[in-house]
């Protein structure tokens, strides 16, 4: 199981969809959301089953800031089956705060147990600061008018 | 060489109007805000407000870098205000005012009387319309 595509929704265009090449850095804001698509081969018989992505920073273990997850209804397979499937993950900046270097996995569970984890894309997303921030305010000049 | 140049002091009277242009660097999403001044006196502890305005700005989409915004704000001088010398002007962003609150002290004087051009031009303005109301109306044919 690896992690695919990456895919930007921005809340800002609804119904638009920007699509990354693997090994980029995607840039977001709050409210946006990262559809991440993993592939992966399955066998066996027929399964419903859970597909869970995280963003968050690796470390000795993987410290998640955001997730999501969703059911996933495999049918029975006697032979390899390539699949694909993705699920949407929210960047909520009260959970996940604005900076750059944040890494992703994905991974396959069946009720709590994992199954099958993808390798972590690293340093794959930046969270861009929607803060209102000002910077030398003045009063430059008065004169009657 | 550092060189200090006083503030420049602006006489004003009832019914004149007062131009502040602000200055700032912005960072963030498009927003609109509330740009506030007044004139008053600055106490020790607080502002003491005698005349202000307010306006709403647009704040231009600025994610990554500040840009530099100038919005400006006109007061109108009325007679809430007494003559004197010596007034205070303060600015600031209504909603961030811990980021943005400025004052300049002792910038303002404020005389009694509306000033000799703003007089002239009410002055002149009435004699142009009776001027021109004189022109319609019928005379006498003799």
């Amino acid at each position: 199981m690896k992690i695919q595509a990456l895919q930007l929704l921005p809340a800002q265009y609804p119904g638009y969809a920007v699509f990354y090449p693997m090994a980029t850095v995607i840039e977001v804001r709050n409210a946006d959301t990262v559809r991440i698509t993993v592939s992966y081969s399955y066998r066996g018989p027929a399964k419903t089953l859970t597909l869970y992505a995280s963003i968050g920073v690796q470390a000795i273990w993987f410290d998640e800031k955001v997730k999501n997850s969703k059911q996933i209804s495999l049918p029975v397979s006697t032979s390899w089956v390539t699949r694909s499937d993705y699920v949407d993950v929210l960047i909520d900046t009260t959970k996940i705060s604005p900076g750059s270097g944040y890494d992703l996995y994905a991974k396959m569970m069946e009720g709590t147990k994992d199954l099958v984890i993808s390798p972590v894309v690293y340093d794959g997303i930046t969270v861009l600061s929607e803060a209102t921030e000002f910077q030398n305010f003045q009063i430059s000049s008065w004169a009657k008018v | 060489m550092i060189s200090l140049q006083a503030p420049q002091v602006v006489e004003l009277s009832i019914g004149d109007t007062l131009r502040l242009v602000t200055t700032f660097g912005y960072r963030g999403p498009s927003r609109q805000l509330t740009l506030y001044a007044a004139i008053g006196n600055q106490g020790m502890l607080w502002f003491d407000e005698i005349i202000a305005a307010q306006r709403t700005i647009t704040l231009p989409e600025s994610p990554d870098d500040f840009t530099i915004c100038e919005e400006s704000i006109d007061v109108l001088i009325t007679e809430a205000i007494s003559p004197r010398s010596g007034y205070d002007l303060m600015a600031k962003i209504k909603e961030y005012p811990s980021q943005t609150e400025v004052r300049v002290l002792d910038v303002i004087n404020v005389s009694g009387t509306p000033s000799i051009w703003s007089g002239m031009t009410s002055m002149m303005l009435m004699a142009m319309m009776m001027g021109m109301m004189s022109q319609f109306m019928p005379t006498e044919q003799v």
